[in-house]
């Protein structure tokens, strides 16, 4: 597989901007335009909803600031209610099931059309109005549609690089890494790397990848680097039966059976790599650029981190993260829950949410605005370069109605596969192809 | 009978529905209605939320050829086949040393009884920190005296052996206070006219003290074994199951497939399948106990 160039990967997956948007923390209009879909009301709303979500501080304080801002503006209140990110699905699905769901949710676009095939969410039509997804990059307002009607509103997006410790890297005698997407490191060349690291560093894992339970799917981006694919251009056929998928499947294997793996952090349980980097104990991790403000926190004056590119093999490619938010079918206060879902997605509010919480916006009156990212703001371009690199293929499977279930699978069948030494490739390919067509 | 009587009798009938209605309500909603909803939606397609659809067995003939469900039901008959005796062996060990005078025996009661009223969730956060591969407090220790780390998150043999231990852990106060009542219900004449027979130590515990316990120890193997069938709370929080599904067990199984893969009829399949097993164990328990009373 080539590697797209910008240009190409912008206008074929529709996310132009993610990256543009990023890039433009260098220069750029200060100020994002107001235009929007539909005419913004200014009704007066009464009475309480709820948004319950997960969040790290700083995203919480932004959710917070912007519903204090929503109630000024237009009268009603909204409470933020805050769970733990691997209990947010469970609890959202049991409240669901007792009929004391929230007005509104915030969901990833991998989990939205599990609600949407329950028929969980609100049909937003009459709220948004004609042409109001026009002002979205097509993709992500894509993953908004459930039969044919918008089931929420997209928030923002993320996406993965590699974190790395400088301290450790120079005891390992690392002193360069790659600052362009075309010079990434190789598979061979990252495990070199590794393996300096390893010698370098004794008792000190010397890498983690994130693809613990809900970001299972993670592991795409290895497969999609070896030129593999997850389904079939039409979404109905598994096609993993493959020698990329093979040959993905053996270098991550091997990097756990060489030692170059931290081993305790595996697929299904929720031991993330991004809460033992400040320890020391693991020199560099694949993350989120959403990370960057917990990190900063954690890590503190310790020791320097940096951030570069995520490894390349037949090309590069990077995972579809973020989130959108959702109204409940059976929300109690459907206008105002409505109405704020729409306020959150205003260009002035999400340019606020991602500067504080280092997040890429997904509207495209955003993708030449300048961001002032309250933290890390000299390596987000790295995270803006590297979301280039979202294969269009990836975007389509990742927003497709049975990713759940195929996240699931590879929870099942990546743990079992990684935890086990002598587990053979093809009995996993042919787990994973097994348990996706099964959710086909 | 006198009207008298009868009034009283009526009056004693009265009082008595009175006295039990609280239990009965109690036990109707929380009990009897989820096992009759649990078989009911067992027979279901449902996802927790949305659409319920009927489809009769297939739920059960799913599980029939789910390899997954055979080896959570395998990895829970091992892990029985290891505590129980275990969790005996302790609670009966740590019974018999606090039965005698020792300084602070209160003390030591209170702690060996302590991991018993700890919260599952809580016991696993403790064992999680102790237990973890990076940070852990035993991989230090082992490292400190030479001997290597184990891996007790991703070797799914010591992930077994962490889970087993926590469990076991948990468990010696309930067995050690059951065997406490028992030992001081043996009559200390037994014990001394044994001793005038010139038994002691080990032949006194194997010919006279362990017989008299055989009820007690019916009693907690078979309440250990409907334990170990419902192991949850540590195995969630200490490994998820994992590595791969080296300590999925069958309750771990069912809540997997049930919150995680929104296949809760099929998680109500499971939840059947070892509510019948347990009852098999509960009426056998039942019946041994009402035999011995009676006898």
């Amino acid at each position: 597989m080539a590697t797209f160039d910008r240009r190409t990967f912008l206008t074929t997956t529709g996310l132009l901007g993610a990256g543009a948007a990023l890039a433009a923390c260098s220069g750029g209009s200060d100020t994002p335009s107001t235009g929007s879909g539909a005419a913004a009301s200014t009704a007066k709303l009464s009475g309480t909803v709820t948004l319950t979500t997960w969040g790290s501080d700083q995203e919480i304080a932004a959710f917070k600031k912007i519903a204090a801002d929503f109630k000024a503006a237009r009268g009603a209140d909204v409470k933020i209610e805050t769970l733990p990110y691997d209990q947010i699905r469970t609890v959202i699905d049991r409240r669901l099931q007792a009929n004391t769901a929230p007005d509104l949710f915030r969901v990833s676009y991998t989990d939205i059309n599990g609600y949407a095939v329950n028929g969980a969410l609100a049909d937003l039509s009459d709220y948004l109005g004609e042409g109001y997804g026009d002002q979205f990059l097509p993709a992500l307002w894509g993953a908004m549609q459930f039969d044919g009607v918008p089931i929420g509103v997209p928030h923002h997006t993320d996406t993965s690089a590699l974190v790395y410790n400088k301290a450790l890297f120079e005891k390992a005698g690392i002193t360069e890494v790659p600052t362009t997407l075309e010079t990434a490191w190789t598979w061979d060349e990252l495990v070199e790397v590794l393996q300096k690291l390893k010698a370098g560093n004794p008792g000190v894992s010397p890498f983690a990848f994130n693809y613990q339970l809900y970001g299972a799917y993670r592991w795409f981006n290895t497969l999609f680097q070896a030129g593999g694919t997850v389904l079939s251009d039409d979404l109905k056929s598994v096609t993993l039966e493959t020698d990329q998928a093979r040959k993905a499947l053996q270098w991550t294997q091997k990097l756990y059976t060489d030692g170059l793996h931290a081993p305790s952090v595996l697929v299904k349980r929720p031991t993330y790599p991004d809460e033992i980097f400040p320890t020391q104990k693991i020199a560099m991790i694949q993350a989120g650029d959403f990370l960057i403000p917990s990190l900063d926190a954690a890590v503190g004056k310790k020791f320097e981190w940096g951030v570069t590119y995520l490894p390349r093999d037949a090309a590069a490619a990077t995972d579809l993260g973020g989130n959108a938010v959702v109204v409940t079918d059976g929300a109690k206060n459907k206008d105002a829950a409505a109405e704020f879902a729409k306020f959150l997605v205003t260009a002035e509010n999400m340019k606020y949410f991602c500067e504080k919480t280092t997040v890429l916006p997904v509207r495209t009156d955003l993708t030449d605005a300048k961001l002032d990212f309250a933290v890390r703001p000299d390596i987000m371009p790295v995270f803006q370069k590297q979301a280039t690199t979202m294969p269009e293929k990836l975007v389509k499977t990742s927003t497709a109605a049975a990713f759940p279930g195929i996240n699931q699978a590879l929870v099942d069948n990546m743990d079992q596969f990684l935890s086990n030494p002598s587990a053979s490739v093809d009995s996993v390919i042919q787990g994973l192809t097994g348990a996706i067509q099964k959710v086909l | 009978m006198s009207r008298r009587a009868s009034a009283a009798v009526r009056s004693e009938r009265r009082a008595g529905l009175l006295m039990v209605t609280p239990a009965v309500i109690v036990f109707t909603v929380f009990m009897f209605v989820p096992i009759v909803l649990t078989f009911w939606y067992s027979l279901q397609r449902y996802s927790g939320f949305g659409r319920m659809r009927f489809i009769g067995l297939e739920n059960y003939q799913t599980i029939a050829a789910d390899s997954t469900f055979w080896k959570a039901a395998l990895n829970t008959a091992v892990f029985t086949v290891i505590t129980v005796p275990i969790g005996i062996a302790c609670g009966v060990g740590a019974a018999m040393l606090l039965n005698k005078w020792m300084p602070a025996r209160g003390l030591f009661r209170a702690l060996f009884y302590v991991p018993v009223v700890i919260s599952g969730v809580a016991s696993g956060i403790i064992f999680l920190r102790l237990f973890d591969p990076v940070t852990g407090i035993l991989n230090q220790l082992l490292s400190a005296v030479g001997l290597p780390s184990i891996d007790w998150q991703s070797n799914g043999l010591a992930a077994m052996v962490s889970v087993v231990l926590v469990v076991t852990w948990q468990g010696i106060g309930f067995g050690m206070v059951v065997y406490l009542a028992a030992l001081q219900g043996i009559p200390r004449e037994v014990n001394e006219a044994a001793r005038v027979d010139g038994a002691t130590g080990l032949t006194l515990f194997r010919r006279i003290t362990w017989p008299l316990l055989r009820p007690t120890t019916f009693f907690l193997l078979v309440y250990s074994i409907i334990g170990s069938f419902q192991v949850f709370d540590v195995v969630y929080v200490l490994t998820r199951g994992g590595p791969g599904t080296s300590t999925t067990f069958l309750v771990q199984y069912a809540y997997d497939q049930g919150f995680n893969q929104r296949r809760q009829g099929y998680a109500a399949a499971i939840g059947v399948i070892i509510y019948v097993v347990v009852l098999v164990f509960t009426v056998f328990q039942w019946k041994f106990t009402k035999g011995r009373d009676e006898a």
